[in-house]
C-alpha cells in the first residue's frame, strides 16, 4: 500500500490588513499632531537674508496683521488681554521668548504700540521673526 | 556536466513591503512639519520703559525713516544700500557710535527689518529705534 505523507505547511500570521492598519495609523498620528499645530494668522513675513535662528524652548507668538490686528494663538486680543497673558507666562516661565511676527505690510506704530507693552512689563529680549531669503 | 543546485525559495513570513513604503512616508511627513515650526529673526534688547542713556553727541547718528521707507541722514535722502554704507563707514570711524533710527509710524514693518538687518551688518554696537511722536 502505498501512503502518502501530508505535508505540513508552515504556520503564517495572516497580515493582508497589516497595511490598512499602518495607513489609519498614519493618519491619525498626521491629524492628532495637526491639533497640536499653532494657529497662524494670514500674514505675508517680511524678509531678510541674515536673520538666524530665534526659536527658543518655550516661544510666546504675538502676530500682528496688516491691519494692526494682534493675535495670540489664533485668537485676536487688546492691549489689556495681551499684557495679562504675558504677565501670567512671565510668572509660570520666565524664560519663554516673546517673539513678534508682523507682516511686512503693518505699519510700525502697531508693531511700536506691542513694543511699550512688552518695555513696560521689562521684557529684555524680544525676536523679530521673518522669513530668511 | 552541468548541475544546477536547487534555488532555495525566499520565505518572507511577514509581507513588509508596504511597511516600507508606510515608514518612508512617516518619515517625509515628520521631517516637513519639524520644519514648520521654527522662527528665524533678529534677537533685541528691549530696554525699559523711559529709561536713559546718556551718550556723547560725537558717537551719536541720527537716522530717519519715512513712511515710503526712505532714509534720510543730515537731510540727505538715501537708500538702504547708500543708508547702509553710510553706517558702515561711521561705524568704522567711531567704534562706539550710537545709531539712532526714528520711524515714521505708517513706514510698512517690511522697511524697518531692512533697517534692522542693514545696522546689524554694519556691526553697530548701540543701535536703537524708536517712532517718531511716540513717548
Amino acid at each position: 500500500m502505498k501512503l502518502s505523507r501530508k505535508r505540513r505547511s508552515l504556520p503564517q500570521v495572516p497580515i493582508s490588513a497589516m497595511s490598512d492598519i499602518g495607513f489609519l495609523l498614519l493618519i491619525f498620528i498626521m491629524l492628532v499632531s495637526l491639533i497640536n499645530y499653532r494657529q497662524e494668522i494670514k500674514i505675508e513675513y517680511p524678509e531678510a537674508a541674515s536673520a538666524k535662528k530665534t526659536q527658543a524652548e518655550r516661544n510666546f507668538e504675538i502676530w500682528i496683521d496688516r491691519e494692526g490686528a494682534v493675535y495670540y494663538s489664533g485668537k485676536p486680543v487688546d492691549a489689556r488681554e495681551l499684557e495679562n497673558l504675558l504677565v501670567e507666562t512671565n510668572l509660570a516661565h520666565p524664560d519663554e521668548r516673546i517673539h513678534i511676527i508682523a507682516d511686512r505690510g503693518t505699519p510700525f506704530r502697531h508693531v511700536a504700540e506691542v513694543m511699550g507693552v512688552l518695555q513696560l512689563l521689562q521684557h529684555r529680549v524680544v525676536s523679530l521673526v521673518v522669513k530668511e531669503e | 556536466m552541468n548541475i544546477r543546485l536547487p534555488r532555495k525559495k525566499a520565505v518572507d513570513p511577514i509581507e513588509s513591503g508596504s511597511l516600507s513604503d508606510l515608514a518612508f512616508l512617516l518619515i517625509i511627513y515628520f521631517i516637513v512639519i519639524a520644519g514648520f515650526n521654527v522662527n528665524a529673526g533678529f534677537l533685541l534688547n528691549v530696554p525699559a520703559k523711559d529709561s536713559r542713556r546718556v551718550v556723547n553727541t560725537r558717537d551719536l547718528l541720527k537716522l530717519r525713516l519715512d513712511a515710503s521707507g526712505a532714509f534720510s541722514l543730515d537731510g540727505r535722502q538715501l537708500d538702504l544700500e547708500a543708508a547702509e554704507l553710510a553706517l558702515t563707514d561711521a561705524v568704522t570711524a567711531k567704534p562706539n557710535l550710537t545709531v539712532l533710527l526714528s520711524i515714521d509710524p505708517e513706514c510698512p514693518w517690511q522697511q524697518v527689518v531692512d533697517a534692522v538687518a542693514a545696522a546689524q551688518r554694519s556691526k553697530a554696537e548701540n543701535f536703537s529705534f524708536r517712532m517718531e511722536g511716540g513717548s
